[in-house]
């Protein structure tokens, strides 16, 4: 076992002292240390009887614990803190309440524009046929005489929906229809049944019948009423077939044979007894001559004829 | 002879326990017990009496606030409010830890005879004492007051001044063969 340094005596003899034994005693048990250990154990036992006046003391902490009571335990504090803390709790409430009313304020202003795309549902949901009464419709109307570059391709597929054909023009007028709107007061955009998108447009319901049709072509497209007021793209092919397209929806209402064939003059198509609303008569024309002169956007979808058609017949 | 109180723990722990529910009795009870020597650690290491009494209320404030907030210490109260005074005493000489050397004026012996022939030999033996100590170093000043003026442990003290047992036995051992040097070599006449 390791003997104990003079450090460790020193401290083990502190330790006796403090238990009430004699330093001779304790410089008993190590008398080899014990000419350096005794004035040592003799100025611990002097620091041991230096003190702080008691009466200063007493004094003090009288003086601080008042001061403690007055600062930390007196009820007032208490008092005050709570008073503190409804304050925050009223504060709070009030600007909370001020950003709610601003909130309402803003979002209820009527002066302030609305949302334009916002499609608002028709009181009659069931079947889709109303319109808005100034009926904004595109009349595009290709004349039989005009060729366009769509009709010139060699898979003889109607491509006008991408890109507008050459001799495609719109019609400036715009037409009001109230025949047609009788029960609708919406005046800004075209309504319709909630659930069916955006309206068709003449291209689509002809892409809609290529779709079903692909080796025919389209000769006609008017916009009708049919069926019970509703709103209907008449598409005719020249297969001889009509087919009937749900403006609103894309629905296919009816696929029926024309009752007299070849009937496809542009210009024609009152049916039903019905306005015509648009008219999209696309005559496709076999030996087309590429003619673009005209067109304003000169969107030529063939590059293949650029070079054989370039010079216009007009 | 300083009698330093020794709280018994459990019975320590009971206060504060009801100490942390707010309950003035305990806190004046741990008041009562605890100002003493606190006040004592601070007044030896401070030169001013009203600066020491207002850090040694800084102390309890903290202290009831902790409670207050349930941040008592578990383990030992009376090492809590020792480094809480400790380090009051660093901010308040700063980081520089220079302090002054008379600060232990104050310093006198417990008037333990009421022979007047031997309290004054009393007083003049404690007198040299007090002027050794004044050229301590001040880490050796303070584990001096901690272990003979205060009676903290060594673990106590170590915990105290962030240091081993080991060092702080080194340490007071340093201290007092420093301070009995200065005595006998007569620096202190």
């Amino acid at each position: 076992m390791a003997q104990p340094t003079l450090i460790d005596i020193f401290e083990i003899c502190i330790g006796r002292l403090e238990a009430g034994e004699s330093i001779e005693r304790c410089l008993a048990s190590y008398p080899t240390h014990a000419t350096q250990l005794r004035p040592m154990l003799e100025t611990v036992l002097t620091l041991k009887r230096l003190h702080v006046p008691q009466t200063d003391i007493d004094q003090d902490r009288i003086l601080v614990w008042n001061r403690l009571q007055t600062q930390l335990l007196a009820p007032p504090k208490r008092q005050e803190r709570g008073m503190r803390m409804v304050s925050q709790l009223l504060a709070a409430v009030i600007i909370l309440a001020l950003m709610i009313s601003a909130s309402w304020f803003v979002l209820t202003r009527p002066d302030l524009p609305r949302e334009p795309n916002l499609i608002t549902p028709l009181t009659a949901t069931d079947t889709p046929t109303a319109t808005s009464t100034p009926t904004i419709t595109e009349s595009v109307t290709v004349s039989p005489t005009a060729t366009s570059t769509s009709t010139a391709t060699a898979s003889g597929t109607w491509t006008a929906t991408s890109t507008p054909s050459p001799t495609r023009t719109t019609s400036p007028t715009r037409t009001m229809t109230p025949t047609l709107t009788p029960s609708v007061t919406s005046t800004t955009s075209p309504t319709f049944a909630p659930g069916c998108g955006a309206p068709l447009t003449a291209d689509d319901a002809s892409r809609r019948v290529l779709e079903i049709y692909p080796n025919t072509t389209i000769t006609q497209v008017t916009q009708v009423v049919k069926f019970g007021n509703t709103l209907v793209w008449e598409v005719r092919t020249s297969h001889q077939i009509v087919v009937n397209i749900d403006v609103a929806c894309g629905t296919i209402l009816t696929i029926e044979r024309a009752e007299t064939p070849g009937n496809t003059p542009a210009g024609t198509g009152n049916l039903n007894g019905n306005e015509n609303l648009a008219n999209a008569n696309l005559n496709e024309n076999e030996n087309s001559n590429d003619n673009e002169d005209d067109s304003e956007e000169n969107d030529n979808e063939d590059d293949d004829n650029s070079g054989s058609g370039s010079g216009s017949d007009d | 002879m300083i009698v330093i109180v020794l709280p018994d723990l459990p019975v320590e722990r009971e206060l504060l326990v009801d100490a942390s529910h707010n309950d003035p009795a305990a806190l004046r009870i741990i008041y009562e017990q605890y100002f003493p020597p606190v006040y004592q650690f601070i007044r030896l290491r401070i030169n001013d009496r009203d600066q020491a009494r207002d850090l040694a209320a800084d102390v309890f404030l903290d202290f009831f606030v902790a409670a207050r907030s349930r941040r008592t210490p578990h383990t030992s109260l009376r090492a809590w409010l020792f480094r809480v005074a400790r380090n009051k005493i660093y901010d308040h000489y700063g980081k520089s830890r220079q302090f002054p050397r008379a600060t232990l004026d104050e310093w006198i012996p417990a008037s333990a005879d009421h022979d007047p022939e031997i309290e004054f030999f009393e007083a003049y033996r404690l007198e040299r004492v007090r002027r050794a100590m004044r050229l301590l170093a001040s880490e050796q000043q303070e584990v001096l007051i901690l272990r003979f003026g205060q009676g903290l442990n060594l673990k106590e003290t170590a915990d105290l001044m962030d240091k081993s047992v080991s060092a702080v036995k080194s340490l007071q051992f340093r201290a007092v063969e420093t301070l009995r040097m200065f005595l006998d070599a007569g620096e202190v006449e």
